[in-house]
């Protein structure tokens, strides 16, 4: 397994990494927003200011660091990971990662609804870099953790959000990468379920090589996390153990001014 | 340009799988299944064969056998359509898929390239048949796959520029169609390029697509080939298209997954 291959240096890498979008606004999609775009630029001097979400961020994460990022919505904690999977080219600085990569950033990442729960599984593991082979070993251990069943050969939109998701779950654990980017989606299936991913991901973690999370839920962070992330307008502002950084989060955000919690929906 | 070309060699498993799933998906439900495939450039063969043979009497103008003539060069374009058609969306239909996991965009170009050449297959094989069995084949023939890998070369280029603009310009979509629809009357799919008025020929063949049906033509029925001249031309722009087909793919790749 790839997992269990260690290695010394670190598995990813951020040197002055600047990540930046056209707003919306700016975007031109058809013939004729291009045609607006341009009269705008020519008759009132309009030029489009790209949006920062990541403004020159650096960090490196090494073998068995588990991290956690917090920090507010649109802070850009998101694209951080995004720009970690190789999703989003940065516009300056370096992205260095060493190793297979998962991300599990919204529940079905990468599935196609109108494959079957086993092809979805080839698919997504073929998309990590993994071979027909490999993941053929895998596939019975994914159909019995997800508790999937018979409908393991039926099309995914048959599926409930609740199978799709614990779908996504099992093969992100079966596909023991070296580095793993999970972004908010531990709420999954009913409580059964939780407590069987509670476990293999524990199990997991051991194996993992690092392992990023973004979440909300600071009882999370604070119990699986050796480092944490604190990220806002685009930077790592704090980068510390995660009690300092939660402590930090939750002065600047806390009760009376945005609401966080140290609530925890679920303990993993 | 050989980047991608590794990239698309790596990712070869996974090309394979999904444009093997998308070429099944494509007949699931339906009563004829994979039939539909041939039904739809058959129906075309026919209105051309209706109108051109039987209507207007020109059945001259093929040589021998206008029948082979016509299902030859609808089906190699039905080819060309569908992949060009199919490249358009094969980005901008997997945005879901790119936002969740890093997947090299070239890779889901290959995809829907593989999946039109698999479209294109039981056609194809049909055409071959009825030329084996009506058709004379002389030392010709040995230049078919010649002919027919410009043809894969030239409709590769045109796929990945057609993929990469699309996502910032979505007319293009519908840009294309119509100039698909117009561009089978500008080749000698319907018609030999023996038609075209001898003033014209040279400019007729500026454009790659027309010189390429006049090759495959050539190659499988007894027609004057492309001058050279235009066959020089033609393998300068296929190589010109190829080099700025990945110019343009990495020129806009920074901004594929950022401007959904």
């Amino acid at each position: 397994m790839n997992a269990e291959q260690r290695t010394d240096g670190p598995r990813i890498e951020l040197v002055n990494v600047s990540v930046r979008f056209r707003l919306a606004l700016d975007k031109a999609r058809t013939l004729r927003e291009r045609f607006d775009h341009l009269v705008r630029r020519v008759r009132y001097g309009y030029r489009p200011a790209p949006f920062t979400a990541l403004r020159e961020v650096s960090f490196a994460a090494r073998d068995g660091e588990s991290i956690g990022i917090v920090g507010p919505n649109g802070g850009g904690k998101s694209t951080l990971l995004r720009t970690i999977a190789g999703i989003y080219s940065p516009d300056a600085g370096s992205v260095r990662t060493q190793g297979r990569v998962s991300a599990l950033l919204s529940l079905g990442s990468g599935f196609d609804m109108q494959l079957t729960g086993r092809d979805n599984i080839f698919l997504n593991g073929m998309t990590i870099g993994m071979s027909a082979r490999e993941i053929a070993t895998q596939v019975d251990w994914i159909v019995e953790f997800a508790g999937v069943g018979k409908f393991i050969d039926a099309q995914l939109k048959y599926y409930s959000s609740g199978m799709v998701g614990r779908l996504s779950f099992a093969i992100m654990l079966a596909m023991q990468p070296d580095i793993l980017l999970v972004d908010e989606i531990f709420s999954v299936g009913d409580l059964a379920f939780r407590q069987k991913s509670e476990d293999a991901m524990r199990a997991m973690l051991g194996k993992a090589g690092c392992r990023l999370l973004v979440s909300h839920n600071l009882r999370l962070i604070r119990e699986q996390c050796t480092r944490c992330l604190y990220v806002k307008d685009g930077r790592i502002t704090l980068d510390a153990a995660p009690e300092t950084v939660i402590g930090a989060y939750q002065r600047d955000f806390g009760r009376g001014k945005g609401g966080i919690s140290a609530y925890a929906p679920i303990s993993l | 340009m050989i980047a991608e070309y590794k990239i698309i060699f790596q990712r070869l498993d996974f090309i394979r799988f999904l444009a093997t799933k998308e070429y099944r998906a494509s007949a699931l439900g339906t009563l004829l299944g994979k039939l539909w495939l041939l039904l739809l450039p058959l129906a075309q063969v026919g209105v051309y064969y209706f109108l051109v043979v039987v209507l207007f009497q020109r059945h001259e103008m093929y040589g021998n056998d206008p029948l082979a003539f016509l299902l030859i060069g609808v089906f190699h374009y039905a080819f060309v359509s569908e992949a060009l058609q199919s490249a358009a969306t094969s980005i901008l239909s997997k945005e879901r898929l790119l936002m969740q996991v890093k997947i090299e965009p070239v890779v889901l170009v290959a995809t829907s390239f593989l999946t039109s050449l698999l479209n294109s297959a039981i056609p194809l094989a049909l055409a071959a048949a009825i030329y084996a069995l009506r058709g004379a084949p002389t030392w010709r023939l040995a230049l078919y796959p010649a002919a027919l890998l410009t043809l894969g070369l030239l409709i590769w280029a045109l796929a990945l520029i057609v993929a990469c603009l699309t996502v910032f310009s979505r007319d293009l979509r519908h840009i294309l169609a119509i100039v698909l629809r117009v561009l089978i009357y500008l080749c000698p799919v319907v018609y030999p390029m023996q038609y075209i008025p001898a003033p014209y020929l040279a400019e007729y063949l500026l454009n790659p697509v027309a010189c390429v049906f006049a090759l495959i033509d050539f190659t499988l029925f007894n027609t004057a080939p492309p001058p050279l001249a235009s066959l020089c031309l033609l393998y300068a722009q296929v190589g010109g298209l190829l080099f700025l087909s990945h110019a343009v793919y990495r020129w806009r790749r920074p901004r594929l997954t950022k401007d959904f």
